[in-house]
Parts: structure tokens; sequence; C-alpha cells
């Protein structure tokens, strides 16, 4: 007989499913191999809070199965599951691809995809370390021009070598302060 | 010097600019999107919950189709909501 691969999630009442787990997916299994399904490989997903409440439900377990099954039968299956009370809700996709391929592949893009979003990301690792770059870069080469024009700056003409140079800023402090002081004085004596 | 400086500071920037707004998929090479990935989807939908047009997330014309299946899929488990806050 003809078979198809399918992946299976099952949404299972909490309740039941925190107290004995296995029991209830293996109600799950049950259903589906009485119709005629070969399970391939089964895992616990996830225990997780819901996006919206369903039949009055705010949290559900989560229950992968892969399986291969004649494509009749999950009509069958789907009757069953709607019968059933612990499953909240159930879908199954039809795998273009073998089990095990479609299983390696998955786990692999999503790790490409998770270390995409962390290069790419606007306000992670990445932008704080430009930052800090850049708060670098005006200490790095400051030193370097202000050896070479060091000896202009002390020697005169303040004004155009603090401009050029941050080295004058050292001096220009203390040049700054009696011209203050001075042009305070100016304003006063005007007063 | 200063100028030259900055022409490539500004080549620097464009190229990261290109580089970021390409498709998330493409770029890290997807053949699939899968539902349960609810990391990635809640990238591509809104607070709201509404899927992202292609013109904000720059995601190519067949991802989109892809992701409009996947997030469909995760809103029916609950992974997503329909509708948010």
């Amino acid at each position: 007989m003809r078979t198809n691969e399918y992946e299976a999630m099952f949404l299972l009442e909490n309740n039941a499913a925190t107290a004995d787990f296995e029991g209830t997916a293996g109600q799950v299994d049950e259903i589906l191999t009485k119709h005629g399904a070969e399970l391939v490989m089964k895992e616990k997903w996830d225990e997780r809070k819901l996006a919206y409440e369903i039949k009055g439900q705010r949290r559900a377990t989560y229950y992968l199965v892969y399986f291969r099954a004649p494509p009749a039968s999950i009509d069958e299956v789907e009757v069953d599951l709607g019968l059933n009370e612990i499953v909240l809700r159930h879908l199954f996709i039809k795998l273009e691809e073998p089990i095990q391929v479609h299983v390696d592949k998955r786990a692999k893009e999503r790790e490409l995809l998770a270390e995409d979003s962390r290069k790419h990301s606007l306000s992670g690792w990445g932008r704080r370390d430009r930052r800090s770059k850049r708060d670098e870069k005006p200490a790095g080469p400051k030193p370097v021009t202000a050896e070479g024009d060091k000896p202009a700056a002390a020697e005169g003409d303040k004004p155009a070598a603090e401009a050029a140079t941050p080295a004058a800023k050292s001096e220009t402090p203390a040049a700054d302060a009696p011209q203050a002081d001075t042009v305070k004085a100016a304003t006063e004596e005007t007063t | 010097m200063a100028s030259n400086t900055k022409i490539k500071n500004l080549k620097k920037l464009l190229k990261k600019r290109e580089s970021r707004n390409k498709c998330r998929f493409t770029r890290s090479r997807v053949e699939y999107i899968d539902y349960k990935d609810v990391q990635t989807l809640q990238k591509m939908v809104s607070q709201q919950g509404k899927i992202y047009g292609r013109k904000r997330t720059g995601t190519q014309a067949h991802f989109q189709r892809k992701l409009k299946t996947a997030v469909k899929r995760a809103r029916f488990l609950a992974l997503l909501p329909y509708m948010g806050r």
C-alpha cells in the first residue's frame, strides 16, 4: 500500500499531559497506529502558554509525531481525534522529503536563522560594538597628530593651534581662563 | 584626507545597509520556513499579529508565500495570536 510521510502536532490538554504524559501521548499513538500509521519519531515538543484560549485552556502540551501512513487513513484518524477530549487541536502536514532529512534540515535552518538575526539585529551586541568603536576613534588618532604639532602650539598662535590639534587642549583651558576673565572684567568695567 | 575617509565610511555604511535590507531567508539560504520556529516568525509579525509586508522586511516573493503558510499554521496551533493585544 502506498504511504506518505507526515508530521503531526497535537495540543494535549495540559492537566492530563502534565500528570501522565506517557499515558496521554500513548492515547494519540494508539489512534494513529489503529488506522495503519507507522510511527517514526515522537517527542514532547514543549509545554507553553497558548496565544489564545482553546476550549477554555490557557496552556497546553505540544506533542510532535512523525509517521508514515496511507493517505486515506488521515481522514479516519481526524474523526477519532475529534471525538477525543484530550487532544485540543491537531495539525497534519504532508512532508515532501524523507522524515530524517526533513528534521535535520529544519534544525540546521533554524540555527542559521538564529545566527543571522543575531548578526543583523539592530539592538544587539553588534550595535554596542560599533558604538564603543566610535567612542574610541577620536581618542585614537589624537596623540599621533598632537605630537607633530605640539611645538608649534607651544610656541604661539594659540587659537589656530587649538583648532588644528587636540593636544593643545591641555593648554587651552589655562589659556582660555584668563581670556574669559579679561572679557568678564571688560564687561564689568563697561557696566 | 578627511573627505576621503568620509567617503570610505559612507561606502561602508551603504554596504551594511544593503546587506541588512535583503531578505533574511535568502541571506541564510533556507529552503523552507518552519511553523515551529516561533522566534523567527515573531519578527515577521506586528504586535497586533499582522504579517509584515515585503516592503518592510525585504522578504523575497517566494519566501513571503512560504512565510504566509508558516504563520497561518503557527496561528492555528496558538503559537502566534490571530489578533494580539
